[in-house]
């Protein structure tokens, strides 16, 4: 036999080992048996047949060793004494043994932390100033504390909030690009002007949202991802102040995304961000109604010096003002801030790979 | 010929599983069955019989499960799987060649 077969035979036989011994037995016994049998009908004493049966069989350890060879027992029972005497040398060496364990040990989590530390901070880490102060902010509901949240709620907490330096909202959606050459289908998303600010995060080239372009009535501005720029632009930096229509809708462009920014949700979805537009400008009645389910997710900055708890105790006093204000809609509302970095399911985020590679079920 | 290390290597396999080609049998049976058809020229020990047997399951040629024996008691009884229908014939197209081919050599003088 192959050493792999012998490998899974003798796996196999290890967790069968009880039974099969004792059918070992049974089997060898039945045969002796038999074999008594016979000499007693040939005519022998029952002491005398039974002696020239054990006589005629050999053996019977023998025999039975030779079994368990062929179901690939010896090699565990050898196996099994190697490791007894080696524990038994161990044993007799304490001071060996220990100094071995301890140096293994000490190796072992040595690594473990190092790696850990590395993957975090070093392989994945939040792509953006001040990371610590960056936060998620949820909806919750009875049907989670990781819910999206209704645009003009979050317009409110903009307004009422005393620890966060921006509050920022976006959402995902999917444009049309027409009029240059091939129309093609694009994943883009809806930021608020102040995103860029929150995140601290700038144009490669052009700018980023001024506040004031970001709601309805103004001429409608957008920015685009360096994935596209480089796709369909050619990295033209050319492309500035050149009109971009996108669901039939003609905007200017202002500027180009890095592509360290991709907000996604979590999940493997791994949408691109071709293109950014001001999330004020969007005209859905759904999205306008405070009480919709809402899919505007938040994040924020939080002000130097203010810890997490600071800052939910400052939103949970907005969530209940406006469940007060507004008790039809916002009376189950309520908030939850998590660091980003925390934020393992995440909604969103930012950083390729480390959010986005992380599986979520809410969204 | 009356110990199985006188067979010719891999020949019990084969003597086990013609036996069992016909019906399934406990090792006993397999063992008078043989001596019985070679009028008593092949006698197979146990000591050969069982670990072949053992073998043989593991490969997965043969599979065993426990019957009432024809004295009523419990005995493992052993019958051919479809691959070890296969390896019969393999087995027994191997032997015709190589006896042809060992009386071809032996009768030319």
């Amino acid at each position: 036999m192959r050493w792999t077969t012998r490998a899974i035979v003798a796996f196999r036989s290890l967790f069968r080992r009880p039974r099969i011994e004792r059918e070992l037995d049974a089997e060898l016994q039945f045969h002796l048996e038999q074999q008594i049998a016979e000499n007693v009908a040939a005519g022998m004493s029952a002491a005398a047949a039974r002696a020239a049966a054990l006589r005629s069989l050999g053996s019977i350890a023998h025999v039975k060793e030779e079994c368990r060879d062929s179901l690939g027992l010896r090699f565990l029972d050898e196996l099994w004494q190697d490791l007894r005497y080696t524990g038994r040398t161990l044993i007799k060496a304490p001071t060996f043994a220990l100094t071995a364990i301890v140096t293994l040990a000490l190796g072992i989590g040595a690594n473990t932390a190092i790696f850990s530390v590395v993957d975090g901070a070093l392989l994945h880490p939040i792509p953006f100033p001040n990371p610590d102060r960056l936060v998620a902010v949820y909806g919750t509901s009875t049907y989670g504390d990781r819910n999206g949240i209704s645009y003009p709620n979050v317009l409110d907490w903009q307004r009422q909030n005393q620890t966060f330096e921006d509050l920022a909202a976006w959402r995902l959606d999917t444009f049309t690009l027409t009029g240059r050459g091939r129309a093609e289908h694009l994943v883009g998303v809806m930021v608020s002007a102040n995103l860029f600010s929150a995140l601290q995060v700038h144009a490669m080239v052009g700018r980023t949202f001024r506040p004031d372009e970001d709601r309805r009535g103004v001429a409608p501005q957008a920015m685009i991802g360096e994935g596209l720029w480089v796709r369909r632009f050619g990295r033209d930096p050319q492309i500035i102040g050149q009109p971009l229509t996108l669901n039939g809708r003609v905007y200017t462009v202002i500027g180009v995304v890095p592509s360290i920014l991709r907000l996604d949700r979590a999940g493997g979805s791994s949408f691109a961000n071709d293109v950014f537009l001001p999330i004020g400008i969007y005209d859905d009645p759904l999205f306008l109604m405070r009480g919709s389910g809402g899919n505007t997710r938040v994040l924020a900055r939080l002000k130097p010096g203010i810890s997490l708890a600071q800052a939910q105790a400052d939103m949970n006093v907005v969530a209940k003002n406006l469940a007060n204000a507004f008790p039809e809609s916002n009376r189950s509302v309520g908030v939850n801030v998590m660091m980003l970095e925390d934020d393992a399911s995440a909604i969103c985020a930012a950083c390729s790979g480390r959010y986005s590679a992380r599986s979520v079920s809410s969204c | 010929m009356s110990k199985p290390d006188d067979l010719v290597q891999g020949t019990l396999d084969l003597l086990i599983l013609k036996v069992l080609s016909l019906e399934p049998k406990h090792g006993w049976a397999i063992a008078k069955r043989i001596q019985q058809i070679s009028k008593e020229q092949l006698q197979v020990q146990q000591g050969s019989l069982y670990p072949a047997l053992y073998r043989l399951e593991q490969q997965g040629w043969i599979e065993a499960d426990w019957r009432a024996s024809e004295t009523g008691r419990d005995a493992q009884f052993y019958s051919l799987t479809t691959a070890g229908r296969k390896r019969l014939e393999a087995e027994l197209a191997h032997w015709n060649r190589l006896s042809h081919a060992i009386n071809l050599v032996v009768r030319t003088t």
